[in-house]
């Protein structure tokens, strides 16, 4: 048994022997790094704010309106707008905290992360389908289409384009969450790999 | 803690660089992509650093961090399909010249079997060879002691084997 440890020891002495090691820091690679990361995150913010002014915009120009279907559909917009980005908002809590807990808590984090965001695709997509029968009703319930054929094709080309960036954005995040989950089991594993 | 006393980066790579590239040699074969693991690693350091608050030794924090970064990014490229495996046993495998050839041998055949480990077994017995002790080790994968005795000599078993040494069970 002893044998065994010497060997160990043996072992760990040479792995740590030898003098290589990275070389120098370069501060200013890693600033660039760093600011190009915020970089990244800032124009993802600021992105989501534009089309949600866009959106607000509209829907203030329809709140404006004579008509009642235009402002009916100008609260749906603006509800809609600020139920996403709030919802947004709250999902990116936490998300630029720093590592530095133990690998699986800094996993758990991960992962509560990626399944905040998971709900509120889902709720995204509750709130678009919500919208669209709310669209469907006004639809019905109005005069003639041709009456409000625009300010309708407007919210829902709006609706596509949400639905569709958010398809795209829970299909990467829902890969992500089951390549964290795995490397969390594996890190579970109590000694049976 | 105060600004004052986070430490510098450029010391914490002075002393404990040698971890971070052999915790990356554990997983990354090709010199380019290894490379690219140790920038993310201190760029990861450099963000954590201030919220090191001196429970756990530095050392301990720096194998932390880096070994969250080693196994995302093994179950990262493990997913992502690589065009040729040139780069092997270049870089994190390069002969160092301080070295002398047995030692050279065997550490070489060492980054080989612990490559070959499973994730949980691979960051244990890596950290053990970094000389953390088992309780450190518990502190900077976030497992209980017992679960580290336990792949630890799991480990053991497959690195002697591995090593071609035979017996240890």
């Amino acid at each position: 048994m002893s044998e065994h440890r010497d060997e160990w020891a043996r072992w760990s002495e040479t792995w740590r022997s030898g003098r290589e090691t990275i070389a120098s820091v370069d501060i200013e690679a890693l600033r660039a790094r760093l600011r190009s990361a915020r970089r990244r995150a800032m124009l993802i913010v600021a992105s989501e704010a534009v089309v949600s002014l866009c959106a607000l915009w509209i829907a203030f120009r329809f709140l404006r309106s004579d008509d009642t279907n235009d402002r009916m559909i100008g609260v749906a917009v603006a509800v809609f707008t600020i139920i996403v980005w709030v919802l947004s908002l709250w999902a990116r809590r936490g998300s630029f905290a720093d590592a530095g807990g133990s690998v699986t808590k800094t996993l758990e984090r991960a992962i509560e992360h990626g399944e905040r965001r998971a709900r509120v695709s889902t709720a995204t997509y509750g709130a678009a389908a919500t919208a669209l029968a709310f669209l469907f009703a006004l639809v019905l319930l109005s005069g003639p289409l041709r009456t409000i054929a625009l300010p309708v094709g407007v919210a829902v080309a709006a609706l596509i384009a949400v639905v569709g960036i958010t398809l795209w954005r829970d299909r990467r995040n829902r890969a992500e969450l089951e390549r964290l989950r795995s490397i969390y089991e594996a890190m579970r594993e109590r000694g049976s790999e | 803690m105060t600004a004052e006393e986070v430490p510098d980066i450029a010391q914490v790579v002075a002393e404990h660089g040698g971890m971070i590239r052999r915790i990356v040699a554990t997983v990354e074969a090709n010199s380019a992509i290894a490379q690219e693991l140790e920038q993310e690693i201190l760029v990861a350091l450099w963000r954590a650093l201030p919220t090191w608050r001196g429970a756990s030794s530095l050392r301990t924090f720096v194998a932390r961090v880096a070994e969250y970064r080693a196994i995302t990014h093994v179950t990262r490229e493990a997913r992502r399909p690589r065009g040729v495996e040139i780069d092997e046993a270049l870089a994190s495998d390069a002969p160092d010249p301080s070295m002398d050839a047995e030692a050279r041998d065997v550490r070489a055949k060492l980054t080989a079997a612990l490559r070959a480990l499973p994730t949980g077994l691979r960051a244990v017995a890596a950290l053990t060879l970094e000389g953390l002790s088992p309780a450190e080790i518990a502190d900077a994968l976030g497992i209980t002691a017992n679960a580290c005795s336990l792949r630890l000599h799991r480990a053991k078993a497959l690195l002697a084997e591995m090593m071609g040494e035979g017996g240890t069970r």
